[in-house]
């Protein structure tokens, strides 16, 4: 596709118009996230400190720091992805590697894409259903991180089957020509080399676990419990609820505001750093391939 | 007994069928030659015997394949099995994106069963076989990428001897390659016929000529002729082959 | 052998897709459709004094006796004020003391009053006081109804449409910038923008579309909805169109990376024909590439619409949170995922409440799947990965 057009002026102010118009409408994007960043920054950078992340809150919500939301937000996200990076990546192997690619894959493929777009509210209310109420877990990190890991699950088998797919067709088959199973074919070979690409998957789910309110709402999250979760059949505080709660409580404005700011920066850092740190490495491991 | 054997071989993929009651056989330590224009069948005849064709969907076979008097489709054989005792190299070299050690020790390390020492003795006497070891001794834990194509071919061969295979099939293995490489190994092919039974496919019929015992012409699913290679290119019995000899030559 | 366990493992875990997509839509049957069996009052009773003559009443002017808006006489009573005495405020006629004799004798007392309409378990209906039917239509009630309080006892109002119109409303308006927006950069990126910068806005998009949705509303909240107020003369920025405006934005990288996507894809014969024949760039793009994904851009466009419905917490802390039918963009407006976030916590297992919010959640999740199905149904013929 030509990029340096002749240059036959007149005719083609039209054109340099719409050019430069979509131009500023795409970098536009650009500017709204600095500006909502820097906003952040700019109002929560006064109140985070390092001992902001590491105490806990005093006077009710309006002094000390959030680690007890954050600590509690850690404990859920992780031990929603190692969950949903376990049954993840191994649906991702079937559906890559081990399937006969028949009707039962498709079907397979067509569920993940649909649960893909349930939204987060209603995997809420299905984990409330069933692990707080149905299984009897009540309100618990476990709960929580059941209902996230079902959540990620959609993201994760996908980036798992793209990773596995990706590995060259070649090599696998050179293995099996050596006479080496299906089985040490996928590991030795298949997920060895795949291993990268899972990597930034995995960071990627985790950033977008962090951020999730919705699903946490009724499966773990507490209002206000001033104390670290010790086992994970308890309820926790998690940062984004937390927010919410401080955005929502409207009793001292003036000293939650200030709190709700040093949270929303601290969160929003958490998931900014996972998110580029996963779309850098993704885009790098691509331009390795294609060399 | 034959080393390896077809007995009126008749293969299907899905309805369309590939190979039309293909009889041919071969003893041990010969190089057979498989020649014949593109979709021919000569690769599908190839990996018949290591039943790498079980992947593709909708394969079915009658006759039957034989190595060493065995019937390798038979059920209770194990392709998995029958893959460590015939050895494959591929058109592309394939290195795995390991060291060159880790390329050669892969088929060995799948039994778990090698010592170190047995493993890294039985590395150098592969590369050795494929003409290999002096031009890698000293670098056998830097990458195979870092090799030149011909030596990546030749790695791809150290790496189906390791695990001493007693049949080697080799799908255009030079095919890729510059004249210099391919000499080597064609000269290396010679050379290990001595202690190993090879098929080759080629679409080079000087390489056919130049290296083979016996040459199989194949057209359209038909084995059309098969014989001594001497015979073969200096006298074929049939028309077609002529025909295909003579269009191909100069 | 390891080799049968591996991918027996491997299977399992695929089965287990299955087994969650059909727990949701089970459980979510199973919680929500009692919302279409049950009436709010199962357990209580209603009763009237001996001698007012009405035997039944519709659950609606039930409502409208307790809420003290209607006459006896429009509904064939006699003509006395309404006393409506639901038995949770028990305590503000009896004490704080409650024991079974001091009910028993406030209850007696009651039913002396000639307009009086009492709510009471089942168990302490009164010789002294009259029984009468009232009707629940659920379905009424869910889909006939335009107001939304489901927490007003003892006859909730469970009308839906202020919730589902809601949501529309939002998603509509949202689509009006993710769209435009959308396609204009994917445009860009596709066509004009330098090669260098390809990864950099990819990883831009990746970045918004990342963003914490609570953050982005709790931005909303500080900068968005008082500039609304002072820009539009509000009483409250906390709008219809606060929340389309965010989730709009945050909804954009979806339905960018779609359509760039589906442009990348268009086929090279197209467009060398069009450049063979003089077209310019963008003549190219108007008059051949854009035709030519029409179907990848509807596709595109109801995923986002799907994410755009789906979206919570942005609504929750930026529309205003007002269950009633929108009006103009202007409107504070409640959807169908934030009321799922906003009233579940305070609905009681099992409770009326607590089926009708499944209930919703059940209607959310089809409207979702359809609008999924529907979008991977204009998906242009499959393309080989």
């Amino acid at each position: 596709m030509p990029r340096s057009l002749p240059k036959r002026v007149p005719k083609r102010w039209g054109e340099a118009t719409l050019t430069l118009f979509t131009a500023a409408i795409s970098w536009s994007m650009l500017v709204a996230l600095v500006g909502v960043i820097g906003f952040l920054v700019y109002r929560g950078g006064k109140v985070v400190s390092w001992d902001f992340i590491t105490s806990p809150m005093r006077e009710g919500m309006q002094a000390g720091g959030i680690a007890i939301p954050l600590v509690g937000s850690l404990w859920v996200a992780t031990l929603a992805l190692l969950i949903g990076a376990l049954l993840g990546t191994a649906t991702g192997a079937y559906l890559s590697e081990f399937s006969s690619k028949g009707r039962l894959h498709r079907l397979i493929e067509l569920l993940v894409n649909t649960l893909a777009g349930i939204p987060s509210v209603v995997y809420g209310l299905f984990g409330l259903a069933l692990f707080v109420v149905a299984m009897g877990l009540g309100a618990s990190i476990l709960a929580g991180a059941l209902t996230l890991s079902l959540l990620s699950l959609p993201i994760l088998i996908r980036n798992a089957q793209e990773a596995f797919s990706g590995v060259s067709q070649e090599l696998k088959l050179a293995s099996i020509g050596m006479g080496a199973s299906p089985a040490q074919t996928f590991w030795r070979i298949t997920f060895r080399l795949a291993f990268p690409r899972l990597i930034t998957g995995y960071v990627l789910a985790m950033g977008r676990l962090l951020g999730e309110t919705a699903p946490i709402l009724f499966t773990v999250a507490a209002y206000y419990l001033p104390a670290y979760p010790r086992s994970p059949l308890e309820p926790t505080m998690m940062l984004p609820y937390h927010l919410y709660a401080l955005i929502t409580s409207g009793t001292n404005v003036a000293r939650t505001y200030p709190m709700a700011f040093g949270t929303a920066l601290v969160l929003v850092t958490l998931t900014l750093i996972l998110t580029i740190v996963a779309a850098v490495l993704r885009f790098r491991l691509k331009k390795r391939l294609h060399v | 007994m034959y080393k390896l054997q077809a007995e009126n071989v008749s293969v299907w993929y899905g309805t369309h069928q590939a190979l039309y009651e293909v009889s041919l056989a071969s003893e041990r330590n010969q190089i057979v030659a498989l020649i014949g224009p593109s979709g021919c069948g000569k690769s599908t005849f190839l990996r018949l015997f290591n039943r790498m064709n079980d992947f593709i969907p909708g394969f079915r076979l009658t006759g039957k394949v034989l190595i060493d008097g065995e019937d390798i489709y038979a059920p209770h054989v194990d392709p998995v099995l029958l893959r460590r005792r015939v050895g494959m190299v591929f058109q592309k070299p394939t290195p795995f994106p390991f060291s060159i050690y880790e390329n050669v020790a892969y088929g060995l390390r799948l039994q778990n069963r090698l010592s170190e020492k047995l493993i890294r003795e039985r590395v150098e006497q592969a590369l050795q076989q494929s003409a290999l070891w002096d031009e890698v001794k000293d670098k056998l834990k830097k990458s195979a990428l870092s090799l030149s194509g011909g030596q990546q071919q030749r790695l791809c061969i150290a790496r189906a001897l390791a695990v001493r295979p007693s049949l080697i099939l080799m799908d255009e293995p030079t095919s890729a390659l510059d004249p210099i490489s391919t000499a080597k190994i064609e000269e290396l092919l010679i050379d290990l016929k001595r202690s190993y039974t090879i098929v080759i496919v080629t679409h080079n019929m000087q390489q056919a000529a130049r290296i083979s015992d016996y040459t199989a012409f194949f057209k359209e699913g038909l084995l059309i002729e098969y014989g001594r290679t001497k015979d073969f290119f200096t006298n074929p019995q049939h028309p077609e082959t002529l025909r295909y000899i003579t269009g191909r030559f100069g | 052998m390891r080799d049968k366990l591996t991918i027996g493992a491997f299977q399992t875990s695929a089965l287990l897709i299955i087994l969650t997509l059909a727990g949701i839509t089970l459980f979510l049957f199973r919680e929500g459709l009692p919302a279409l069996t049950q009436a709010p009052f199962e357990g209580l009773v209603f009763a009237v004094h001996p001698e007012n003559l009405v035997q039944n009443l519709s659950a609606d002017d039930c409502r409208g006796l307790f809420q003290q808006n209607l006459e006896w006489s429009v509904v064939g009573g006699p003509s006395v004020p309404v006393v409506p005495i639901h038995l949770y405020n028990l305590e503000r006629y009896v004490g704080n003391h409650a024991t079974p004799a001091k009910i028993k004798s406030f209850l007696d007392s009651v039913a002396r009053i000639p307009g009086v309409i009492v709510a009471l378990p089942k168990e302490w209906l009164p010789a002294s006081l009259r029984p009468i039917e009232v009707k629940w239509s659920a379905w009424g009630s869910l889909f006939g109804a335009v107001r939304w309080s489901p927490t007003y006892e003892p006859l909730p109002e469970v009308g839906i449409w202020p919730l589902f119109l809601g949501s529309l409303w939002v998603t509509f308006l949202g689509l009006l910038i993710t769209i435009p927006f959308g396609v204009i950069m994917a445009i860009y990126t596709a066509e004009f923008l330098p090669k260098s910068l390809y990864y950099p806005i990819k990883v831009l998009w990746e970045v918004v579309a990342g963003l914490p949705s609570v953050v982005v509303g709790f931005w909303g909240l500080v900068v968005l909805v008082p500039w609304l107020q002072k820009f539009f003369h509000l009483t409250t920025g906390e709008t219809a169109l606060a929340a389309a405006i965010l989730l709009g934005w945050i909804t954009i990288p979806l339905m960018a990376s779609l359509t760039e996507e589906a442009l990348s894809n268009v086929p090279r014969l197209l467009v060398e024909a069009s450049y063979g024949l003089g077209a310019t760039p963008w003549q190219t793009i108007l008059r051949v590439k854009l035709p030519a994904i029409r179907a990848s851009l509807l596709t595109a466009s109801l995923l986002s619409a799907g994410r755009i419905l789906g979206e919570t917490m942005i609504v929750l802390i930026v529309s205003g949170n007002a269950p009633v039918i929108p009006t103009s963009p202007l409107s504070p407006v409640r959807t169908l995922p934030a009321t799922l976030a906003a009233e579940l916590g305070e609905a009681p297992v099992g409770s009326y409440h607590y089926h009708t919010l499944f209930f919703l959640g059940l209607v959310l999740f089809l409207l979702t799947l359809i609008l999924n199905i529907l979008a991977y149904a204009t998906l242009p013929s499959e393309k080989s990965t």
